[in-house]
């Protein structure tokens, strides 16, 4: 009799716990996280990285033209290119997940500064493999930025490197080993994405550290944070110095200088878009987490949370705008100007962090391990 | 929660009903020869409950006292005497009752050897008082070492301990070199979560601020391995996990010298020599082992070497006083292929990424012990022990050349010549710390009421240090710090941990009935916590200064509660407070962007056990509970905007709740009864665990699981032994369990994270032993079924990532006496 009760207890239990089981009730509201995940992948995602890489390809072939005819004409081209590529890349460089974040896609794309005493090195003795980590920073935009702007003085100097340099051939191999990598991560990770990538990235709709929307939402951030404020301004402006040490030799671009504010505005602008699930081909928006704040009815201060949030991406973007288009120059002359424009990053970056996704339920990603 | 109170109620009303049988009077037990009709002196006499009545003296009588009336199964037994077991009818006129046993005519084979102690111990537990130690309305659990049939010389833990119910056991494949056992929702990493002995003393790093458990024990040398769970906190360690203490064998006493020496070859490369000596000559006894293992791992880049060493010397001065030294060695060095992430685990379970990571310890441990009875109800014991010890890890982590490093995505590049760019991480730990034990246990009366009290102090001095900096660029074992030729290197820190703790405890039984006892206990502590060192800011290149105390005084508090209508049953209950100190690594930081909260504190909460246990008749033993585990201010790391810093402080609470049961039936009474020759048991190993974070600082935890919390945790086994030959088949399954706060699920496709549930997994483990005269084979097929599987997400050594356990293996021991 007494094995029966207990029995009948333990089954009892057993049953009670099976019904809050995780999997099946993976999220913490009934917002559609897929929708959001497709409009992401279909709208912004998947159309930036065909644009990226449409834009590396066009580059590609200036930079054939310019190896084979090294001359003013076919160097302005390339550069028009290669900027226009480098300012699509400030979108896709949010995305590190996936092939992205395996293959450290932003850190082989855009680490600066350029490190040239390792570029030249690599060029003089022909002898480099930039798959490996130790050359991070002697490839990707910023090694083009010097190979196209700062090998010379003067444009003529520049060309000369190219056609008759003595090592001009080698340089030559440089640029189009440094360009073809651009290019050929761009097209490993899309084709990835327009594969199997895309639907993995959708289904992972549930809510945990390892779910698609914590992990682009934490990615997000971490762009934001780390190569908008940091990379582009903190650095350069020595925020934290006591007293400040100014460096403009670290701003983005830094040989071609005057597009370093084209590409922060592009740089905020790609994350405000994401934000908002706005389309990369259209004003058309999405399923985003804006949308799924609202949904959630999130409100601070007496508004809607993702209206504080715009308002604070507006606040950033026009104080951007009033920036020197060259930052090398602009920050030695009114570093103010550019700590207050970091400042109004940061009131981004402060709500994200905090208000937004707590409300969704996201835990912030960050390494809380010592090694051991 | 409900479901919890409502279970509490079920329990207690279908238990306690029905047992109001009285004890009697004092009854005499004679025991004689059956063939010479001489007394047989030093006979052992039981119930069949496992409660010891008595030993006989010189004309072979004991009188025993707290027998019920009614049906009566006696245990009697004695060396050179056939076991006997019998039914008795205790009436209340019953003053005497004599048993006649029968001497061996031949040699006993093993599973007659096995079923007189299987009859005499069956699911033993630790009674009430054990020699200076109270044990009165916790829930304790022993395994009998020597009885298991399994792979004793890989440590397979998921066998010695099969037994022990909900453990959530690493099957690491590392020949048993570091035990990780947890259970109720506390990580098993380490063992950190229980506080760790041997043979009574500490041998964990440091007991409050690193508890790990870096030495394991040889199974091979174990008599018994002991459990108390969380109660245990008052007497012991105030871990939430309780106390596992490892008993060595005691040295033989009817031998000046024996011998035992096995060898084994398993699968893996595994090869393990064990031997021992043990011995008693007049009052002097001994026993001491040395025990070298080697293998090579299932997994490519896997290799280890094991030395360990175990001596005890005793000397008994008189009947009431003995001294006792023992020293152990261990020294191990192992080659550890790194984790992997769920891609690559299903691609291939074998591969391995990093090929010159090793790992290394070293570990000594003295005891001294004195015992001394100050009169036949007053004992002392006074154990003073020590601990030198280092462990040392070198190898290629991550990439730190990388803005966002991962060990997952991150390769151990070499150059176009072939040589290794990156220099290893290099982290070496030593531990050096001392103590004192005292306790005194006393019995008295109050009123007509038989008491028991027990006053103990521990006096707890650890100097530990950790360094951490870049290693060499090469690939052998090289332990060496290069900070001279990379001084860069990001990840660089040396600290110095003193740490003093001291305590006084105390325990009584008070017997408000006969049936019924009630033991109230308190613990003081005392505890200083220092961290003291400097952490390199790669950022700035400089070295940045972090000193931090925590002093504070504990007192916690609990309650046990036994009744016990008769020596079939007894429920029990109990409540008490535990924490889980602030470790080394909770108070120190190695990055700019932390901060340690200045009110940052221990780890607090309760256990609480209420179960029943005894036997139905004389085939069923049981032991089944509910316990409740409450978790307050989990320490863990945040985002505070004001700051745009980390803070680490007390972040969430937890409950964690079961139910947990062992059955353990002899099916040889059911089938072969009477037949000696046969030996067969069936066990069931049940623990239904669920769990719940009640609030939390971090985002998306409250209301999720607690890690390692698996729903069903079951093992059960069938063993069966005829003349000398055994065998075991058990079963193991639990199911799946997450080992992240946000419970991130088992996903396939994940790349790059180490979070994520470990799929339920079940493994059946066949094993086989005969003995011939003085030679005992020992074989037996581990993970039969050949699944693959893995127990564990590392988040650092050995890893970090999924450490794939062993696919089906094969053993083979070879062991004689002399």
């Amino acid at each position: 009799m007494r094995y029966s009760i207990y029995l009948f207890v333990l089954t009892c239990f057993f049953a009670s716990c099976k019904s809050d089981s995780a999997v099946e009730d993976c999220t913490n509201d009934a917002f559609d996280r897929g929708a959001l995940l497709t409009n992401w992948a279909d709208n912004i995602i998947i159309p930036s990285y065909e644009l990226y890489v449409d834009e590396l390809s066009s580059y590609k072939t200036a930079v054939a033209t310019f190896v084979a005819t090294p001359d003013i004409q076919n160097l302005e081209v390339v550069r028009t290119a290669w900027i226009t590529a480098y300012t699509v890349w400030q979108n896709v460089s949010i995305y590190e997940i996936g092939q992205a974040e395996l293959k450290n896609m932003r850190d082989y794309t855009n680490t600066f500064p350029v490190n040239t005493v390792l570029v030249e090195s690599n060029i003089s003795t022909g002898n480099y493999d930039l798959s490996l980590s130790t050359n991070l920073d002697a490839q990707g935009f910023p090694a083009v930025d010097y190979l196209l702007n700062g090998v010379g003085t003067t444009d003529a100097e520049i060309i000369a490197v190219y056609a008759t340099n003595g090592n001009a051939a080698n340089y030559k191999t440089y640029l189009s080993d440094v360009s073809e990598r651009l290019l050929s991560m761009g097209n490993e990770i899309l084709s990835d994405w327009k594969g199997s990538y895309r639907d993995i990235f959708i289904s992972n709709d549930c809510a945990s550290s390892t779910a698609s929307l914590d992990k682009l939402t934490n990615d997000m951030i971490f762009n934001i944070e780390k190569v908008t404020r940091v990379a582009k301004i903190g650095i350069p402006i020595d925020f934290f110095g006591q007293p400040p040490v100014i460096a403009p030799e670290k701003v983005e671009a830094v040989y071609k200088q005057d597009i370093s504010k084209t590409l922060l505005i592009a740089s905020i602008q790609a994350s405000q878009d994401l934000f908002n699930g706005k389309h990369v081909n259209s004003d058309t928006e999405g399923e985003s987490l804006k949308s799924y704040l609202d949904e959630l009815q999130i409100e601070a201060g007496g508004k809607l949370l993702s209206a504080v949030i715009n308002e604070r991406y507006d606040a950033a973007m026009t104080q951007a705008e009033t920036l020197d288009a060259n930052f090398y120059l602009g920050m030695q002359n009114d570093r103010e100007k550019y700590k207050v424009t970091r400042d109004k990053i940061h009131k981004i970056i402060e709500v994200l962090k905090t208000n937004m996704i707590s409300a969704l339920g996201i835990k912030a990603d960050y390494n809380d391990s010592d090694g051991d | 929660m409900k479901q919890f109170i409502s279970l509490f109620i079920i329990l207690c009303c279908c238990f306690t009903r029905s047992h109001a049988f009285a004890p009697t009077h004092p009854i005499k037990v004679v025991v004689k020869d059956k063939e010479t009709g001489a007394a047989v002196k030093g006979a052992q006499v039981f119930l069949s409950s496992g409660k010891e009545l008595g030993v006989t003296n010189n004309k072979g009588e004991v009188i025993v006292e707290g027998v019920t009336e009614g049906k009566n199964y006696f245990v009697i037994f004695s060396f050179e005497y056939t076991i006997l077991e019998t039914q008795c009818d205790i009436g209340a006129s019953t003053t005497e009752i004599a048993f006649d046993l029968v001497p061996y005519g031949e040699v006993l084979s093993e599973v007659e050897i096995d079923n007189q102690k299987k009859e005499i111990f069956n699911l033993k537990r630790l009674r009430p008082v054990e020699g200076t130690a109270i044990y009165a309305g916790k829930k304790t659990e022993v395994v009998l070492v020597d009885q298991i049939v399994g792979n004793l010389a890989a440590n397979n833990a998921r066998q010695v301990m099969a037994q022990v119910v909900g453990l959530n056991i690493f099957d690491a494949g590392d020949g048993g070199l570091q035990l990780s056992v947890g259970g109720r929702g506390l990580d098993p990493n380490r063992t950190a979560n229980f506080n760790t002995r041997q043979n009574g003393y500490d041998i964990s790093a440091d007991v409050l601020g690193y508890p790990e458990s870096y030495y394991t024990p040889a199974s091979e040398a174990l008599s018994e391995i002991q459990i108390v769970r969380g109660a245990a906190s008052l007497q012991y360690g105030t871990q939430f996990g309780g106390l596992i203490n490892f008993k060595m064998k005691k040295p033989v006493t009817h031998k000046e010298i024996e011998l035992v020496s096995r060898n084994t070859v398993g699968s893996f490369g595994l090869y393990s020599n064990f031997t021992s000596l043990s011995g008693t000559t007049g009052k002097f006894s001994y026993y001491a082992y040395y025990n070298f293992k080697r293998g090579d791992g299932y997994r490519a880049n896997a290799h280890f070497d094991s030395h360990n060493a175990f001596a005890h010397f005793g000397y008994q001065f008189n009947k009431k006083t003995k001294i006792s030294f023992e020293t152990t060695y261990m020294q191990y060095l192992a080659k550890q292929s790194g984790g992997l992430s769920d891609v690559q685990f299903l691609e291939n379970p074998k591969q391995s990424h990093r090929t010159r990571n090793w790992f290394a310890v070293n570990w000594n441990l003295y005891s001294l012990k004195l015992e001394h009875a100050f009169s036949e109800r007053t004992d002392f014991s006074l154990n003073v022990f020590g601990l030198n010890a280092n462990r040392k890890a070198i190898g290629f982590i991550v990439n730190n050349n990388f803005t966002e490093p991962n060990p997952f995505k991150d390769v151990d590049e070499q150059d176009m010549d072939g040589n290794f760019i990156h220099e290893r991480d290099l982290l070496v730990g030593e531990f050096k710390n001392w103590g004192a034990e005292a306790r005194l246990l006393s019995h008295y009366d109050i009123g007509e009421r038989a008491s028991v009290f027990l006053i103990g102090t521990k006096v707890y001095n650890a100097n530990n240090t950790s360094m951490q900096g870049p290693g060499s660029k090469d690939a052998d074992a090289d332990f060496t710090f290069y900070s001279d030729r990379y001084p860069e290197y990001p990840n660089q820190s040396s600290f110095k941990y003193p740490n003093f703790n001291t305590a006084v405890f105390g325990e009584n039984i008070f017997n408000i009935s006969d049936r019924f006892s009630v033991t109230p206990g308190v613990r003081f502590e005392y505890i200083k916590t220092t961290s003291d060192g400097q952490y390199f800011n790669s950022t700035e290149g400089v070295f940045v200064d972090d000193n931090k105390t925590l002093e504070r005084t504990i007192l916690l508090l609990g309650i046990g509660a036994s009744y016990k209508p008769d020596n079939y049953f007894e429920l029990y209950g109990n409540v008490s407070q535990n924490y889980r100190s602030v470790t080394f690594s909770d108070i120190r930081v190695n990055s700019p962007t932390y901060t340690v909260s200045p009110d940052i504190h221990d780890e607090k909460g309760y256990t609480s056990d209420i179960g029943v246990r005894g036997k139905f008749g004389k085939n069923l033993s049981y032991d089944a509970s509910i316990f409740g585990l409450l978790y307050q201010g989990k320490i863990g790391t945040f985002y505070q905007d004001r700051q745009d810093a980390l803070l680490r402080d007390n972040v969430g609470d937890a409950i964690i709740y079961g139910v947990e049961s062992l059955f353990d039936f002899n099916l040889k009474n059911v089938f072969w009864e009477g037949n000696k020759h046969v030996r067969s048991n069936v066990f069931l190993n049940t623990a239904f665990t669920n769990s719940e974070y009640l609030s939390s600082e971090f985002n998306g935890v409250e209301g999720k699981k607690v890690e390692f919390v698996p729903l069903v945790n079951l093992k059960t086994g069938l063993g069966f032994g005829y003349k000398n030959l055994m065998m075991s088949a058990q079963y193991t399954y639990l199911s799946e369990q997450f080992t992240d706060v946000t419970n991130a699920p088992y996903d396939p496709n994940n790349a790059t994270t180490v979070e994520g549930a470990i799929p339920a997994y079940d493994i059946l483990d066949l094993s086989f032993s005969y003995v011939y005269k003085k030679i005992k084979v020992e074989t037996g097929v581990t993970n039969v079924l050949n699944n693959t599987y893995f127990t564990r997400r590392a988040t650092g050594y050995p890893g970090p990532g999924i450490i794939t356990s062993d696919p089906r293996g094969y053993y083979f021991t070879f062991e004689f006496k002399l």
